[in-house]
């Protein structure tokens, strides 16, 4: 079977294909479109996978949509009856496009890809939003069968669910139905301290180590009532998403000492502390939820996906108490992987990778790839200086420039699916120094300092460094630093933001202030190149870990061609970019001008 | 302008009064807690099954 999977309309659209011999390629809609978390039909996506796989639409089984619209509408209508009259401001906006096409999404789809021109369109089968999700972390897990929870806002009416894994299906065990939601309690604190709901999730996890967990006796007392096996309420009185477009309200306020911040204001001791307390929480719960899901599959293995298995935090703390064996996370886990997972579904083929100890991801790079050729093509066309490396030559010399204090942009092969960049197209930078955290926070991210980078290290090296118990292939476990890597140091007086800037171990551009790091393991089956770059890195230094931060600057997608590259490239401080073998100095390109602001016509994250 | 007065319509004669019934009823989206139980956990009924483009919906 050969199927194509889409998710669209919400957040974040992808597109997947997966044929006989497992996946080919899938990518998010928002890399072509270079519009963040780009929500609309993912056209661009649609033909680089078929691109990928030299297939048309005619070639297609079936196409696989990611959740069941029908099932949908019924809960927003439902939902609406629950609150009326109150909700009538959101009715109006919300309900006339459901009305007119998203119900019927299904044929939507079916229309938009016989726009493409691409032969006839096959039929199109919708799958659940939550059975898509868990297709997505079992199936391309290295395991024979596990546990699989997934944890994310809402899809049709489930909000958390627990599968057990075995061969090639998915079988449901229990669930969680809206409005009683993890990730829209976690996105409740998103806003109410001053971030976009479903972007900003990350950044309340960043902040959550500068505060104090003083609310979470609150959250606990009042927002959800949690039972020792992990489920859970909330009490929806304390919430506005049930009646409108905004999380929070006067209730909330009350309970939490005045209004939400402002967008871009000024960060106070409040939202550090609301973001420890809601990070608290939520790994609480997520605890309770991996011991559940063991106990009733009576499996070891636990997979994860959703929204929410994006909290890294929440997941190293899965690893650490040791309630799991081993955690395997969907790269993808949002609603991006939702269309590789109904793909899966559809599709029902075998699972070659059990018992190799691999998983069915190629290291998540299942995305377009340029070859020499078309890198030359592109460096030869716009006229660019470059210098062109023998293979061998690469890392050596860039490793260089790396002990030197340059900031490269590293473009290597097949771009990642899912929001991490694991070294295809990324931003590097010598961890041990430690101006390099505001460095490229300031003069290349364009964004706050509050947060650390992440690092990647030689998977031979990792325990060494990190308490990580297991590989980080993807960027998604949080792990201590350990006690050889830390450095005695004095917090005396400082507090908040300050507390980043202290030279607190061997790698300080890569620690948080807790001392934790957001760790991605590199093994030369992965990625040979990132590999043999942290080789030559550490043969230079000692050192086989280095900053790896998304090759982007803040509110823009993640480079996806050798343009976007050159063009982040030239308008940031970084150094030097190296697109294949070709290594591109900043201080020999021709000058660079933009039409127009760049800066404010990419919106804010 | 006319699509709105056909919304505040259907809103005022089906959803308003269709709410207030169920509401009468029963609590519609489970939204009481209750502390003393031992678990919220719901049984599988995890959306499942497929449907189709032209409209007929099947669950396996």
């Amino acid at each position: 079977m050969t199927v194509l999977g889409i998710s669209a309309y919400y957040h974040d659209s992808a597109a997947a294909l997966v044929g006989e011999h497992g996946i080919v390629a899938a990518a998010q809609e928002e890399r072509f479109s270079r519009r963040r978390h780009d929500p609309s039909f993912p056209g661009h996506a649609v033909r680089y996978c078929l691109d990928e796989a030299g297939a048309r639409l005619d070639d297609l089984d079936v196409v696989a949509y990611y959740e069941q619209p029908k099932l949908k509408f019924r809960r927003i209508l439902a939902t609406y009856a629950s609150v009326a009259p109150r909700g009538w401001t959101s009715f109006r906006q919300v309900v006339p496009q459901w009305l007119s096409w998203k119900r019927r999404t299904a044929d939507t789809v079916r229309e938009r890809l016989g726009e493409l021109d691409l032969g006839a369109v096959p039929a199109v089968e919708c799958f659940g939003h939550h059975e898509s999700h868990a297709a997505s972390a079992f199936l391309p897990s290295p395991y024979e069968s596990a546990a699989v929870l997934c944890v994310d806002g809402v899809g049709e009416w489930t909000t958390t669910s627990i599968w057990h894994g075995v061969g090639n299906r998915i079988e449901p065990v229990t669930e969680l139905r809206f409005p009683h939601s993890l990730g829209l309690l976690y996105s409740a604190f998103t806003y109410f301290c001053g971030f976009k709901v479903d972007s900003g999730e990350y950044k309340v996890m960043g902040l959550a180590p500068y505060g104090e967990p003083r609310f979470a006796s609150t959250i606990r007392d009042k927002l959800v009532d949690i039972k020792p096996d992990g489920s859970f309420r909330l009490d929806t009185r304390y919430f506005e998403f049930l009646y409108g477009q905004v999380m929070t309200g006067r209730r909330f306020e009350e309970l939490f000492g005045g209004p939400r911040r402002e967008p871009e204001g000024e960060l106070t001791q409040r939202e550090f502390d609301l973001a420890a307390s809601v990070q608290q929480v939520t790994e609480e719960i997520m605890l309770r939820l991996a011991a559940f899901a063991c106990e009733r599959t009576d499996e070891r293995r636990l997979c994860l996906a959703g929204g929410v298995a994006l909290n890294c935090v929440a997941n190293g703390r899965i690893v650490d108490t040791g309630i799991v064996d081993e955690l395997w996370v969907q790269p993808a886990a949002g609603d991006a992987g939702g269309a590789l997972g109904a793909a899966l579904l559809a599709a029902g083929t075998d699972r070659p990778q059990v018992g190799t100890g691999r998983d069915a991801m190629s290291g998540a790079r299942l995305g377009p790839g340029y070859d020499e050729h078309q890198i030359q093509e592109f460096v030869d066309t716009k006229g660019l200086p470059h210098e062109y490396l023998a293979a061998d030559e690469v890392a050596p010399r860039v490793a260089a420039e790396l002990e030197d204090g340059k900031v490269v942009g590293w473009f290597q092969g097949r771009m990642e699916f899912g929001p991490r960049a694991l070294g295809s197209r990324s931003i590097l930078g010598d961890a041990r120094d430690p101006a390099m955290q505001s460095t490229m926070n300031q003069k290349i991210k364009f964004r706050e300092s509050f947060r650390p980078f992440a690092p990647m290290v030689l998977a031979e090296a990792a325990e060494e460094y990190f308490r990580l118990g297991q590989a980080s292939p993807y960027m998604l476990i949080v792990a201590q630093l350990t006690d050889k890597q830390r450095h005695e140091i004095s917090e005396a007086g400082l507090r908040g933001l300050d507390l980043l800037q202290v030279g607190r171990s061997t790698i300080p551009a890569v620690t948080h202030v807790d001392y934790s790091a957001r760790v991605q393991t590199v093994s030369r089956d992965d990625d040979p190149r990132s590999y043999e770059l942290l080789k030559e890195f550490e043969s230079r230094t000692g050192c086989p870990v280095l900053v790896n931060t998304s090759f982007n600057v803040r509110g823009e997608p993640i480079v996806a061609t050798p343009e976007d590259a050159y063009r982040c490239f030239m308008r940031t401080n970084i150094d030097i970019l190296v697109l294949g073998d070709f290594l591109l100095r900043k201080s020999d390109q021709p000058e660079w001008s933009d039409d127009e602001d760049w800066r404010a016509a990419i919106p804010l994250d | 302008m006319l699509r709105n007065v056909l919304l505040a319509i259907v809103y005022v004669v089906v959803i308003v009064p269709v709410g207030l019934i169920i509401r009468a009823v029963r609590d519609p989206l489970s939204r009481q807690l209750d502390r003393s139980a031992g678990s919220y956990w719901l049984g599988a009924h995890t959306a499942r099954g497929t449907y189709q483009a032209t409209g007929s919906r099947s669950t396996p």
